[in-house]
């Protein structure tokens, strides 16, 4: 084991699990560290995942990022698999991005899981974000939420070579390929968004706006909160069904 | 490292990867799990990481990654 663990104690206070205190605490984790302590609903069979911000790979992020980190997601993704209570998982999200090796982790662990999922993009869905959305059984966009369709980028280090080309390519085949194996838009039609210019203003790609990513076939259906919910909970039914 | 986002890399890492700040974590047991936490003052800690291997840990709510724990040294153990 780690030799220079330390043991603690929790402390123990009688009147810690009164309303008040968890108040508090709550109001605390809001301040400090910007994570709200989710309301625990009791009886609840869904479990309910959101993915925030810049979604965080091998490296840590400064602290001006808001991060979703990659470690934490993937073994809660198993303890839902696993979970006797949790029947279904809804993915909300609402991120701008990220690392692609983590965006594509997280996504095939949900496109792999047994239990039903539905998506729900708010705000915005960009790039990684893609293939995360498609991940799910059924996915939702909401009528404002905006999805960024653009080529993946590199940091560090690039030498000016037919090799570094075709590195890249590959990168986008990975992402290209899981977004069209899941979801119903044709490879043709994705590459023409990526590489569509004259509509962001320092980049190619597309903007596609709530209806828009539905048209074209990467999202299922424009609703909010009460049609994922309601789809989730038909799914979960459909599967006790069987 | 492979960004796809819409966010400049100039706004995520201003400094490069070169000087990324490193945050001071150190790892404890608090309720039988390993945590990896931030010292925050003396008594209180923010989890950083969970260091466990029962996925069910992770689905704990007290133990999220922000979560504020107060811990009092306990020189028995």
């Amino acid at each position: 084991m780690i030799s220079d663990t330390q043991k603690f104690k929790s402390e123990e206070e009688p009147n810690k699990n009164s309303p008040e205190v968890s108040q508090n605490a709550a109001a605390n984790n809001i301040k400090e560290l910007g994570t709200p302590n989710i309301p625990l609903v009791k009886n609840n069979n869904i479990h309910c995942l959101t993915i925030i911000g810049q979604i965080e790979g091998h490296i840590v992020l400064p602290p001006q990022n808001k991060t979703t980190k990659y470690e934490h997601i993937i073994p809660q993704l198993v303890a839902i698999e696993e979970s006797s209570e949790i029947d279904g998982l809804l993915l909300v999200l609402n991120t701008v991005g990220g690392d692609v090796e983590a965006g594509l982790a997280i996504s095939e662990m949900i496109s792999t899981m047994s239990k039903p999922s539905v998506s729900l993009v708010l705000g915005g869905g960009h790039s990684i974000g893609v293939p995360l959305s498609v991940s799910t059984n059924f996915s939702f966009i909401a009528p404002t939420a905006t999805m960024t369709i653009h080529p993946i980028r590199m940091t560090g280090l690039v030498i000016g070579v037919p090799q570094t080309y075709e590195y890249f390519n590959k990168m986008q085949e990975r992402v290209v390929n899981f977004i069209t194996d899941h979801s119903s838009i044709t490879r043709d039609q994705l590459n023409e968004l990526l590489f569509r210019t004259g509509e962001l203003a320092n980049d190619i790609g597309t903007v596609l706006i709530g209806e828009d990513a539905v048209s074209y076939g990467l999202i299922k259906e424009v609703g909010g909160l009460k049609n994922a919910l309601t789809k989730l909970k038909e799914l979960i039914g459909e599967k006790k069904g069987v | 490292m492979i960004l796809h986002t819409i966010i400049s890399p100039d706004y995520i890492l201003p400094n490069g990867l070169n000087n990324t700040e490193i945050v001071k974590t150190q790892e404890i047991e608090y309720k039988g799990i390993m945590l990896e936490v931030i010292e925050l003052d003396k008594k209180t800690y923010a989890i950083n990481r969970i260091l466990s291997t029962n996925p069910k840990d992770f689905l704990k709510l007290e133990l999220q990654p922000g979560a504020i724990i107060e811990l009092t040294f306990n020189s028995q153990d």
